[in-house]
């Protein structure tokens, strides 16, 4: 575990200095809108709010899960770490990060929702305020966003010119698939997908935990398959 | 003990053997040759031996143990690679603060003494160093690990006649200091010859002669002399190696130093030295 986490705490140098800009500028922009809500808003008692600090979190973890892999990758295979070992130590720095994350959001939430009409994305999917769920909410969710960014960035490593290119271009094959099936579906696909997320999001009974648990099996299943792709990985300049 | 086995191993790139059915022993504590053309499967070997690559049938085992997905077999290994690998935004004194943590016996004392001694900025980033210095810090970083393997692939790329001068003797020093494992792979073989005990060479794919310098120095010398009789004396021998000054001649002769005509020699004023193991070297791998 020892020899993990020793890995771990390099990777987490490398998340800490992204985390610094990042929490820096969100910093400078809730100061923003504090002082322009009590500076400029006449009427305080409206129905407008502010959001998206949440939703920015999520790109920021996806982004990086897209960039923690290729440099973490080469510098341990210069210090013989194996494919293994550098696997797992992933894995926790990304439950940690995570984990870190989530707390650093519900906290900024909560804060800014004392100060002014502030909502995040998770109160205004389940329009309900329970810090717990928040806190498990996000955090699955980031874990999920983080892995699909590691697995993504490892596809692209792996491949050659012809199969990225493959890859790049494979959401347009599938928005042209789900349009032309639910042309021939009349609607049906479309109705499909919607009840897909809606249930995995757990909307239908407004159940934050329901997402909490396909998010983590989200988790899961990046995961494994980013450890199909590493396995074999070899040294690509 | 530090015994490196390969047991028939072979490494295929699409329809390319790059590596055919390996077998070697690499005894502990020599400091190993590593010699073959381009693209001959050397650095295929060193990735393979180092848990870079994986081959397509074999094994390579480090004291009886597996050195594929098996940390406690890497960690006894250090691999100065060609290519950079470290992060180009770190320090190269952040780099040695982090070997540290993957190979605990780096001596980071003698890391920054060597780093003085050849004039590389600790506090330089790698983007920031030159070919030559990049080889520098590799080289600095695979000597102060401590490891009980130690595998240089190219390790004067770049280097001045005074860096690899100061690069051999500080090997040599280190080896001394501590005896083990080395393995170094280059194509300067003439400077590297004095400092190695053993040489592997590889020629397309296969293993082609793995033997103390000693004994394969054996297997041919030089003759030299007024032209004519240096021709007289080679006739019907194997010469893999002449040149010509003038009148002077000097060719290297393939054939057991042991066999060499000392009467005949003698009788044409020929005089005889030790063959070069560059030349060998050529003659191997030139089929």
């Amino acid at each position: 575990m020892n020899n993990i986490l020793k890995v771990s705490k390099y990777q987490l140098r490398d998340f800490k200095a992204a985390m610094i800009i990042y929490y820096g500028i969100i910093l400078a922009i809730s100061a923003i809108i504090i002082i322009s809500y009590f500076t400029f808003v006449s009427n305080p008692d409206g129905n407008g709010h502010f959001s998206g600090f949440g939703s920015s979190a999520l790109i920021f973890m996806f982004i990086s899960g897209l960039n923690c892999f290729k440099s973490n990758f080469k510098f341990m295979q210069a210090n013989n770490v194996s494919r293994k070992r550098f696997f797992l130590a992933n894995i926790v720095t990304l439950i940690l990060v995570s984990a870190f994350m989530a707390l650093l959001n519900s906290v900024l939430s909560n804060v800014l929702s004392r100060i002014i009409p502030y909502r995040d994305i998770f109160e205004q999917i389940y329009q309900k305020h329970f810090i717990l769920a928040d806190l498990t909410w996000f955090f699955s969710l980031f874990t999920f966003a983080t892995s699909l960014g590691w697995f993504i960035t490892m596809l692209y490593y792996k491949c050659n010119s012809l199969m990225k290119t493959i890859v790049s271009l494979s959401p347009i094959f599938v928005i042209a698939l789900i349009i032309t099936l639910n042309y021939i579906t009349d609607g049906a696909s479309t109705r499909g997908i919607s009840r897909f997320f809606t249930s995995t999001l757990g909307l239908t009974n407004n159940n934050p935990y329901i997402a909490v648990l396909s998010f983590l099996t989200g988790f899961v299943v990046m995961t494994a398959l980013s450890w199909l792709l590493l396995r074999r990985m070899p040294i690509k300049e | 003990m530090s015994k490196i086995e390969i047991k028939g191993i072979t490494k295929e790139y699409g329809t390319t053997k790059a590596l055919d059915n390996i077998n070697l022993t690499i005894e502990p504590n020599k400091i190993y040759g590593l010699l073959g053309r381009n693209g001959a499967g050397k650095t295929t070997l060193l990735n393979l031996m180092t848990n870079k690559l994986f081959p397509n049938s074999g094994e390579i085992t480090l004291d009886g143990q597996t050195v594929f997905e098996n940390d406690k077999a890497l960690g006894r290994i250090f691999y100065m690679m060609e290519k950079n690998l470290y992060p180009l935004g770190l320090k190269v004194k952040e780099i040695f603060q982090w070997t540290k943590e993957y190979y605990p016996s780096f001596d980071t004392k003698y890391a920054n003494e060597l780093s003085a001694r050849f004039g590389l900025d600790v506090n330089k980033k790698i983007k920031a160093l030159s070919t030559g210095y990049s080889s520098i810090f590799k080289a600095i970083a695979a000597l102060a690990s401590n490891a009980d393997i130690i595998i240089f692939d190219e390790p004067i790329l770049g280097l001045d006649a005074n860096h690899r001068d100061m690069f051999y003797k500080e090997l040599i020093a280190n080896y001394s200091e501590k005896p083990k494992t080395m393995i170094i792979s280059t194509h300067l073989i003439e400077e590297v010859a004095e400092v190695l005990e053993e040489v592997i060479i590889i020629d397309k794919g296969k293993l082609i002669r793995k033997e103390s310098v000693e004994q394969l120095l054996t297997t041919a010398y030089a003759v030299s002399g007024e032209a004519s009789k240096v021709d007289e004396y080679i006739n019907g021998k194997k010469v893999i190696g002449a040149e010509t000054m003038g009148k002077f001649k000097s060719v290297v002769v393939l054939e057991d130093i042991h066999k060499k005509n000392d009467m005949l020699a003698k009788e044409l004023n020929l005089e005889f030295a030790k063959a070069e193991l560059q030349k060998l070297f050529i003659s191997l791998t030139n089929s």
